[in-house]
């Protein structure tokens, strides 16, 4: 039940500063991915692949696509 | 030392590890949302930072029990007082009593923290979903939603190509992140009401509060949560009964 607050304002703002900087420091930072649009080309043609058609042939030169 | 002595210093620790959490919790609230800003909305280091405050802040909140245990209940038997009588068990309540308050505190501090930087990162991801996204093989503009935030289609409507919008590390995060983080802000208070009754239970030491009215009172959180999340992405209306009862039977189960 003793209680030695006398340095304690001092002490838990370090506290607070070692757990910003150490979480800030150890976390493993990624590559982050930006907002953006692709399109699947067809390796043969070039050609990009149409509404309503599926992902496995070109719909124009009949390569496959995967 | 007499019974009023004991009882002060009982009290004047208790109110210290009061201020301390206070002081700490204050400073986390104005820290953490520099250091999500400083690390470009960066999630992971948001939570890791939470976590290490989070276990400084229980630590206070176990010292109240811990000492009871050590020290206080034996100072008041040592002042005189007999263990397990009223005056002991007013005492020793009154340290459950400042526990439990500062356990609802960390709660409604954690979930404040955390949906304030939901909001900042929705903001931003709002902004980033509202610039023109073009086709990629003819330039025109196409419709981006701002209310889903995972990869798809879309497809031109004026080359038919197909292409695939990915919407970015942030937006994702709004699922990941975010929602959970307002959820919880919009069902708060009836988690809190939650953890009231099962206090009240363990007070009193039997069940004042059956178990009917602990999961109708878990249903109304789970409820609030959902909803809101329901708000943000309104994909998830398609599985709100599925969720509700599993969330549910998560209490009523165990």
């Amino acid at each position: 039940m003793k209680e030695n607050n006398n340095k304690k304002p001092k002490e838990e703002k370090n506290i607070l500063d070692d757990i910003l900087a150490n979480a800030f420091s150890s976390t493993k930072k990624y590559e982050e991915t930006n907002a953006g649009l692709e399109t699947k080309k067809c390796n043969g043609c070039g050609a990009a692949r149409p509404d309503d058609t599926d992902l496995q042939y070109c719909d124009f030169c009949g390569n496959q696509f995967y | 030392m007499s019974f009023s002595e004991t009882q002060n210093r009982w009290n004047s620790f208790l109110k210290k590890i009061e201020e301390r959490f206070t002081e700490v919790l204050e400073k986390t609230e104005a820290a953490l949302p520099l250091l999500f800003e400083a690390t470009d909305f960066e999630t992971t280091t948001f939570s890791n930072a939470w976590q290490g405050i989070y276990s400084q802040a229980s630590n206070l909140i176990y010292k109240i029990d811990d000492t009871w245990h050590e020290k206080v209940g034996e100072a008041f038997e040592n002042a005189g007082i007999d263990f397990n009588s009223n005056r002991f068990i007013q005492e020793r309540n009154k340290g459950y009593q400042i526990k439990f308050d500062l356990e609802q505190k960390l709660k409604s501090y954690e979930v404040e923290i955390f949906a304030n930087a939901a909001k900042m990162l929705v903001e931003k991801v709002k902004d980033v979903l509202s610039q023109d996204f073009c086709c990629s093989q003819c330039q025109a503009k196409l419709p981006i939603k701002d209310n889903f935030f995972r990869s798809y289609y879309s497809t031109c409507e004026y080359c038919q190509t197909v292409n695939t919008f990915e919407p970015g590390a942030k937006a994702r995060n709004v699922e990941h992140f975010a929602i959970h983080a307002l959820g919880e802000e919009a069902a708060l208070e009836h988690y809190l009401q939650y953890e009231q009754l099962k206090f009240q239970n363990y007070l009193e030491n039997h069940e004042v509060n059956g178990k009917d009215q602990l999961i109708k009172q878990y249903r109304k959180y789970v409820e609030a949560y959902l909803k809101k999340r329901i708000e943000i992405i309104p994909d998830y209306s398609d599985r709100y009964e599925k969720d509700l009862e599993a969330k549910i039977a998560f209490v009523a189960n165990y």
